[in-house]
């Protein structure tokens, strides 16, 4: 199974072109372990998406990164600011640029408690995963970006830059690490429909070979056979496309025997693979096969389905799955953040919840890393209306001097607060965390090395965390 | 001379030789002093910052070379000169902005013994640089780095000796087999060779006849006929032009990320521009100045302006506040690696670290790009007929320019008299921007209970009442003398100021002087207040001789132009906004409406440039952030092309910029694209890295042959069509795909060429060759893009591109990616793309449409009907063999669901998608 999807060669390949075509950049230390596998081996194995060992002993080996994509705020969520509230209606003797004019102080319309062991303070908004979780959460209050914009932080945050096409962070990994189940994609993309903002690029392979790039879902209103594009034939049952793909296998052994290509028979293989793929994805994606109280431990939110479908996937060892919130910027709540912020957390929480409960039910915590947030946070001022006129409403504005993020399971520490924002939530002051830092963090934990996992593209190395990141050990159990 | 270095990793001993040539010999005087004195004073203060890990400012300061280098901002020393020496300034916190060491200054005793320093001569025994982790640096100057073989001037060789007759491409190529004791393959056969020149000249299979009567023809010259008839055929440009617009980062689209709007709406006439281009086989050189700068081309030159898409397909960087300088390096990344095969891009941040090609190059180019406008109102191109949808087409296109102008109008008047309304608070503004007055931390709220201000607001002020008191005028003479008292005294300063002016009242402004006494100011806010109100008085009677005329002069920095309005209203983010944000929402209505409405128009227009104002004149940026400029760099070549045109030019530059890429001197670029038509032709450029060049990319498998080629191209005219026509008429691509045993050891990438090397189509020769079989390729020419849904049956060069949705189905399959140039496709093979190909619609409709064709449903005798489906598909007659292959796969009484599956089965077959 592992073996059964191949790169396309021209036969016999060098070593020089396998390794590049299979994602391996040369001149680079790139993967030493790969390098060190005889030839033969290597090539029998090196599908672009076939296991490939890390750089060093990993945390985790699955993530499942749920974007709350539109930015929520860090003060109404998990960084309580009693003096923020202190400060309601005036101005701040603070004030931050953001992409838009902001006023006066904003102070959180939700109540903060304690949860657990480790005491965390959790907004009313996530209470009931803070009771269940609290001391499994690693709560990043210290994060910070490069500009207010949407697309540039969605970028910056899944591709390590903010305005050039660079490979998001699922394809990095699964070139690292290649993928345990074959007949699967091993980065896949949950979104309920639509796209969010920046599209494609926030799952994009960019320069690595297309294999690489994130399988994009639209989960909702739609039967599992049909999440993936071309997985059944309507008008062919399995029996009769067995007997088709075994004639062109045939025709394709004549056709071989004379070439000696290996891409020739890498493109064999990968109808077999297809063809098992056909069963095999219509039951990872199915979560009808649930039982009934798993699912109702999830709920029935668009956004629980998806978690639920995240779970059966890393399950059978899908490397990367990414699970956004919604279209364009749902949480981008730049009026009457009560209401917004109150619908949207109530659309997720629970489903997150159930996620770690059931992760951990079954083994799984350990293995995958759990990444909650949003590209940035909202500010702890007031949005203005658009008019020349003030007319302050109940929203905020993005946020890229701080805001929050949390990482669960995969090795991280639980039940922590790394870092600070000031008093108000406006800028992280301590211990500050680029998303650089946090992207080599999260390739730390998968045993991966952000320096070391390079690719040679328009005359250089490249990597996720260009030249920056540092790994924040802090978060690392 | 002045000239930056390159710093290039290499071995460490040729650091002692580089830097001895241009150490000067030091006394043992000022070696003495230099060890005595100065060496533990840099050791102690300068290296922390300045030394090997991570040097700030990119200085070091620990031996020679490093300084020598000097910094992001260029020299730090000139020997014997303190006074030129910004070291000596900085240390001597001279300068506002560079202040070194920035926390403690040195002492005047250690300032004078660094300054003594210099005035010898700076000597400084430290020739060799300390190597970093390993790693030996070296100061590579630009001569050294110039030498790289690719900058070096394109010459023929001489043709290896070869038997008589033997093509000249063989030449190159057999000789160096022969060294290497391989030797080539014997010639492809007849059906194998009219195949493989279809699907490399037209992207599709020949017809079983076709191959039949060229097999039939023995005479000499039937390959170089079918030759000459493939590249006469319109789909020839439709193969080529594709590959051209890989290059050109093609697209139909901004990548603007919301459900907006975001078609580019002429794009396509870019497109169709190219494949008329190859089809008409414009010369090259012709081809790539007409792409760069068509506008500025003399009309006599009956210039071709949808060449300009080249440029302004790319991506907008929409919602960037560095948008412009974005689309300005999108456009040099273009052109230096699509065209000169040079990472030029490289070189916006620092001078290249590989290549020669400095920061200074970079900026002069981009001075050149950025004298360049996207214009609203495109060119008309070509004549729209003069029907009724014309006509209204017309009419509304005309009411929206007026509408927009409106707006603009509109936008200006609100502009003006918004900063005119709201002085008192640009005022304060002004105040909680001076570092002694301000009271808020971070940036300063632009909103004010009167209404929001605009960035460009407090600017305008600062700059009105500056020019004011320059022109002797009194109004706001106190303004600059109460801004410099400090915040702690100022009330009893500032009523010391007034009582002042109060003495010699006649010549200062009478109403100010009565509202400062009126409330006396105990702030810099306060007094900002005064001002305020005397102004918001004085302006309304604005006919009233006085300040209100001042204010309102036509000069007046508050008379916002409506070209910079204009401007403004274009860009969403802007660091000196002077429109309001709905002015430019409502702007980006009517532009939406504009687009909305041309990418549907009867008519074709050019995705143009126009050089509208003055050109632009660029400074380096260090670090390539905006707000660090540095030294001013004219509109030039990069210095690598100087020796093609050395000038400094007084226009935008861009048609020198043109001709100097063609420049039949230019070493690069006929090197460049011989090596992308080879790498077409062959599998594998003769320059693995077709986009570079440079120090960085791989050397070529045969140089010879590269300049060879090159130098053939040249004399030929640049014409592509007689290099392809060189290229296929060579042995070496008329050679069998077969495999060599030992061959395959020795050489298993074949870039020696014992072979032709087998290829797979790519996603559009693949889709078109599905259609073409199945008798439903539509091969019309041109035209508007239109999305390659099921029911689209016309050529994939035709597909609507989108950037921000490029469909699975395209990645799948190792579609270009159109952010960015692309030299070369990836070619993966994996299960998603087998799934297409299983059970997509589109290949299910294919496979039955093939069995539609009258020479195939009229076969009623299943042997027969399996000869012709082989016949139409893979276009050869099955052995008896397949026959009865098939014949098994059918089953008794086939009906129609296993014919199609049968001809599913050979369109998803190897021999179908590879090529020998």
């Amino acid at each position: 199974m592992a073996h059964s999807s191949f790169p396309h060669f021209h036969a016999p390949i060098s070593r020089r072109d396998m390794l590049r075509r299979c994602g391996v950049g040369l001149g680079t230390v790139g993967l030493a372990t790969l390098l060190g596998q005889s030839i033969g081996r290597a090539a029998e194995a090196s599908g672009p998406l076939a296991p490939r060992a890390p750089h060093f002993r990993p945390r985790a080996k699955y993530v499942i990164q749920i974007l709350a994509n539109g930015g929520p705020a860090q003060m109404d969520t998990f960084d309580p600011k009693p003096v923020l509230t202190q400060y309601h209606g005036k101005r701040l003797p603070i004030h931050l640029a953001t992409e838009r004019p902001t006023s006066t102080a904003l102070g959180s319309p939700f109540k903060f408690q304690r949860y657990g062991q480790s005491g965390l303070e959790v907004s009313e908004l996530f209470g009931a995963l803070a009771q269940e979780h609290a001391d499994d959460l690693c709560v990043i209050r210290s994060m910070y970006s490069d500009t207010p914009i949407h697309e540039n932080s969605l970028r910056l945050m899944n591709c390590g830059a903010s305005i050039m096409a660079r490979p998001s962070i699922g394809s990095w990994i699964t070139y690292g690490l290649g993928t345990e189940n074959q007949n699967l994609p091993g980065f896949v993309v949950l979104v309920p429909k639509g796209m969010p903002v920046a599209g494609a690029d926030n799952w994009q392979a960019s320069f690595l070979p297309g294999a690489y790039q994130g399988t994009y879902i639209e989960t909702q209103d739609r039967r599992a056979a049909q999440l993936i594009e071309h997985l059944h034939n309507p008008d062919v049952d399995a029996v009769a496309q067995r007997a088709q793909l075994d004639y062109a296998a045939e025709l394709n052994r004549r056709h071989q025997a004379a070439r000696q290509d290996p891409a020739l028979e890498a493109r064999i293989q990968s109808f077999e693979t297809a063809f098992r793929m056909q069963t095999a994805a219509t039951d990872a994606f199915d979560i009808e096969r649930e039982p009934a109280h798993i699912r109702a431990l999830y709920g029935e939110t668009a956004q629980a389905k998806q978690l639920l479908m995240a779970r059966r996937l890393v399950e059978r060892g899908v490397r990367y799955v990414q699970v956004w919130h919604g279209t364009l910027q749902p949480w981008d709540s730049h009026d009457n953040i009560e209401k917004s912020h109150r619908r949207l957390a109530g659309e997720c929480c629970q489903g997150i919840t159930a996620l770690l409960t059931d992760l951990k039910q079954r083994g799984l915590f350990n293995d995958t890393l759990v990444i909650w947030g949003g590209e940035f946070g909202r500010t702890p001022t007031v949005e203005l209306s658009q008019g020349e006129k003030v007319s302050p409403t109940a929203g905020r504005d993005h946020n890229h001097h701080g805001f929050s993020m949390w990482l669960a399971g995969g090795g991280t520490k639980g039940g922590i607060v790394h870092g600070a924002t000031d008093d108000f939530g406006f800028k992280a002051v301590k211990d500050r965390v680029h998303v650089h830092d946090l992207q080599a963090t999260v390739l730390h934990l998968l045993g991966l090395d952000h320096e070391r996992l390079t690719y040679r593209h328009s005359g250089r190395d490249f990597r996720l965390t260009d030249v920056h990141g540092h790994v924040v050990r802090n978060l690392i159990a | 001379m002045i000239r930056p270095l390159i710093v290039l990793a290499a071995l460490a001993c040729m650091v002692a030789s580089a830097a001895a040539q241009s150490a000067t010999d030091p006394t043992p005087d000022d070696l003495a002093f230099f060890e005595a004195q100065v060496r533990p004073l840099l050791s102690d203060r300068c290296y922390e910052c300045h030394g090997e890990k991570k040097p700030k400012g990119g200085l070091r300061l620990d031996s020679r070379p490093g300084w020598m280098a000097g910094g992001d901002t260029g020299r730090v020393i000139v020997p014997g000169e303190p006074g030129l020496s910004p070291l000596i300034a900085a240390i001597g916190y001279k300068d506002e902005d560079l202040q070194m060491p920035p926390k403690e200054p040195l002492t005047a005793a250690e300032v004078a013994v660094l300054t003594e320093w210099v005035r010898r001569g700076a000597p400084d025994p430290r020739h060799a640089v300390p190597a970093p982790t390993g790693r030996a640096i070296v100061a590579m100057s630009f001569e050294q780095a110039r030498a790289h073989w690719a900058f070096q001037p394109i010459v023929a060789p001489a043709e290896p000796v070869a038997a008589a007759g033997t093509h000249p491409i063989d030449r190159f190529i057999q000789a160096r087999l022969a060294r290497e004791s391989l030797a080539s393959n014997p010639p492809a056969d007849a059906r194998t060779l009219i195949r493989r020149a279809y699907v490399t000249l037209l992207g599709f299979p020949p017809s079983f006849d076709r191959v039949e009567q060229f097999a039939a023809d023995t005479t000499p010259e039937a390959f170089a006929r079918l030759v000459d008839l493939l590249l006469a055929r319109p789909e020839y440009g439709q193969r080529w032009g594709r590959h051209w617009l890989d290059v050109a980062r093609y697209s139909d689209t901004t990548e603007k990320s919301t459900d907006g709007e975001r078609r580019i709406p002429f794009a396509h006439t870019y497109r169709d521009y190219v494949i008329e281009a190859f089809n008409t086989d414009r010369p090259f050189n012709r081809f790539i100045v007409e792409q760069v700068a068509a506008d500025r081309l003399p009309a006599a030159e009956n210039p071709d302006l949808r060449a300009l898409g080249f440029l302004t397909v790319g991506r907008r960087f929409e919602g960037n506040i560095e948008a412009p300088q974005l689309i300005i390096d999108d456009r040099i990344d273009t052109i230096g690696r699509g065209v000169l095969g040079l990472t030029l891009a490289c070189a916006r941040c620092h001078d290249h670290k590989f290549d020669a090609v400095t920061a200074a190059d970079y900026y002069a180019l981009y001075g050149i790009l950025a004298s360049s406008d996207d214009p609203l109102d495109l060119p008309e191109v070509g004549s729209a007929p003069a029907t009724d949808a014309v006509a209204k087409y017309r009419t509304a296109r005309a009411a929206l320019f007026v509408d927009y102008d409106n707006q603009i109008d509109a936008s200006t008047a609100r502009a003006r008299r918004l900063g005119r309304e709201l002085a008192p608070e640009y005022l304060r503004y002004l105040v909680e921007e001076s570092p002694r007055h301000r009271t808020v931390e971070g940036f300063i709220p632009l909103d004010t209970p009167r209404g929001l201000l605009v960035l460009g607001g407090a600017p305008a002020w600062a700059r009105l009442m500056a020019e004011s008191i320059a022109r002797g005028e009194n109004y706001f003479l106190l303004w600059p003398r109460l801004l410099e008292v400090t915040a702690a005294d100022f009330a009893a300063a500032a009523e010391r100021i007034i009582a002042a002016a109060e003495r010699e009242a006649d010549r200062h402004y009478a109403p100010l002087l009565a509202a400062l006494r009126e409330q006396p100011p105990a702030t810099m806010l306060d007094a900002a207040d005064a001002f305020g109100r005397v102004i918001s008085a004085a302006l309304k009677t604005p006919d009233a001789p006085g300040l209100a005329a001042v204010i309102n002069r036509p000069d007046s920095p508050l008379e916002f132009s409506r070209e910079a309005v204009a401007q403004d209203l274009l860009r969403f983010v802007t660091e000196a906004q002077i429109v309001a944000r709905k002015d430019n929402e409502a702007a980006a209505k009517v532009r939406e409406k504009l687009i909305v409405l041309e990418a549907t128009a009867p008519v074709e227009r050019a995705q143009a440039l126009v050089v509208a104002g003055p050109p632009v004149d660029p400074h380096v940026l260090i670090r390539g952030d905006r707000h660090k400029p540095g030294a001013a760099v004219p509109r030039r070549l990069p210095q690598l092309l100087a020796t093609l045109d050395d000038r400094s030019f007084a226009d935008d530059g861009r048609l020198e910029l043109a001709r100097a890429l063609v420049h039949p001197r230019n070493p690069l670029t006929a090197r460049v694209i011989v090596n992308r038509i080879w790498q077409q032709h062959f599998g594998a450029g003769l320059v693995a890295t077709a986009d570079d060049f440079g120090a960085t990319g791989e050397r070529p498998v045969h140089p010879e042959l590269l300049d060879h080629l090159a130098a053939w191209f040249i004399a030929h005219g640049w014409s592509v069509k007689a290099l392809q026509r060189y290229l296929m008429t060579s042995a070496t691509w008329r050679q069998s795909s077969a495999p060599q045993t030992a061959a395959l050891t020795r050489d298993p990438g074949n870039r020696l060429l014992w072979r032709m090397s087998p290829r797979r189509l790519e996603f559009e020769a693949l889709r078109d060759s599905l259609l073409r079989v199945a008798g439903r390729l539509d091969p019309r020419l041109g035209g508007r893009s239109a999305p390659l849904d099921d029911e689209n049956v016309r050529r994939a060069v035709y597909g609507y591109t989108d950037r921000f949705r490029i469909p699975a189905l395209l990645r799948n399959f190792d579609v270009a990616n159109p952010d960015q140039s692309i030299a070369r496709r990836g070619e993966t093979t994996h299960p998603l793309q087998a799934l297409y190909f299983l059970n997509s619609p589109f290949v299910r409709a294919q496979a039955e449409s093939v069995n539609r064709q009258p020479e195939i449903a009229e076969r009623l005798e299943p042997d027969e009907r399996i000869d012709a489906l082989y016949r139409r598909i893979l276009i050869r007659r099955p052995s008896a063999d397949e026959v009865a292959l098939a014949r098994r796969f059918l089953g008794t009484a086939p009906g129609p669901a296993a014919w199609n599956q049968l001809a599913q089965a050979l369109l998803l077959s190897n021999e179908f998608i590879y090529c020998d």
